[in-house]
């Protein structure tokens, strides 16, 4: 399909040029972040924090019940395995294991979200 | 707004009304979530019908329709879509109104296509937000924003090669239109 016939103008390429930088420039700047290590599983409901669990001092797997969320946190991830809300869109994503994903069940009002501990980030030091 | 014949606006925006919530429930009931897909993410076939709406009656009739979608939602699948779909749909709809009049001037229907999209799903991410308190959700945008560069093209591809045609069909070309 040529672009006159479907009347194409410069403004839509000005459009395309912003949301793909835009989108690149998102993917792009957290791989300056290093590391998986330390991670720490954040519960928030309601807008506030329900619990904080360091996901390296796990062994085997811990559930918590949330708002009706079960929420399963192991050493390597979390995910949600069930919830009573009608999408269970929080179910459908499957397990998070990178620092600044989360899981969002909206009619719920719970999120959980991993960070990666403040302390563990010097990488070296030198004399 | 002006119409050689009232009538006919009002019955047409009753047609384009039923379109939206037909393609809504259509996309929600017949597309699976795809496991690849950021959660959430819907095709917006329905913002076919809202930008066609816009261009035919100008912006406010196409918040009418989203309203109307909103309202769709709200009653069928919960308080927390219908605010969903409020947020996405208000933030496209002024996305439209903001292009409306560079319609093929500066831009075209690709353009304005993208933009909504896009507007759409920051609109529903902010909704989000709001509703958790989790400013950690943000962390979705990128993928909400790529999607909504793919979704945004095939519905603006279709506007495209639809508007043109459905113009000049019978029905459209008693009715005056801003730009015309």
């Amino acid at each position: 399909m040529k672009a006159e016939r479907l009347g194409l103008r410069a403004g839509d390429g000005a459009i395309y040029a912003v949301l793909v930088l835009l989108c690149a420039a998102l993917f792009l700047l957290p791989l300056l972040k290093s590391g998986n290590d330390g991670l720490t599983a954040q519960i928030v409901a309601d807008g506030k924090t329900v619990e904080t669990v360091a996901l390296s001092s796990l062994e085997g797997t811990e559930t918590r019940t949330v708002n009706g969320c079960v929420i399963v946190l192991s050493s390597d991830g979390v995910r949600v395995t069930d919830a009573d809300c009608p999408d269970r869109l929080c179910v459908k994503t499957g397990k998070i294991s990178r620092a600044g994903t989360a899981i969002a069940c909206v009619p719920n009002r719970v999120v959980v979200t991993l960070r990666q501990e403040k302390n563990e980030t010097i990488d070296g030091v030198a004399y | 707004m002006k119409t050689k014949d009232p009538a006919k606006t009002v019955a047409l925006l009753g047609v384009f009304g039923a379109l939206t919530l037909a393609l809504s429930f259509l996309e929600n009931t017949l597309l699976p979530d795809l496991p690849l897909l950021p959660p959430g993410a819907k095709l917006g076939l329905s913002n076919i019908v809202t930008v066609f709406c816009g261009s035919l009656f100008g912006a406010p009739a196409a918040f009418a329709l989203t309203a109307l979608k909103a309202l769709f939602a709200f009653v069928t699948r919960g308080a927390t879509a219908g605010l969903m779909s409020l947020a996405g749909g208000l933030l496209s709809v002024c996305a439209l109104w903001a292009l409306l009049r560079q319609i093929g001037k500066t831009v075209s229907y690709l353009g304005v296509g993208v933009l909504c999209a896009a507007a759409h799903n920051l609109g529903q991410l902010l909704m989000s937000v709001c509703l958790t308190g989790s400013f950690a959700l943000l962390a979705y945008g990128k993928y909400l924003l790529l999607f909504a560069l793919a979704t945004g093209t095939l519905t603006g591809l279709m506007l495209c090669v639809l508007v043109p045609r459905l113009r000049k069909s019978g029905g459209f070309s008693t009715i005056e239109t801003k730009d015309t």
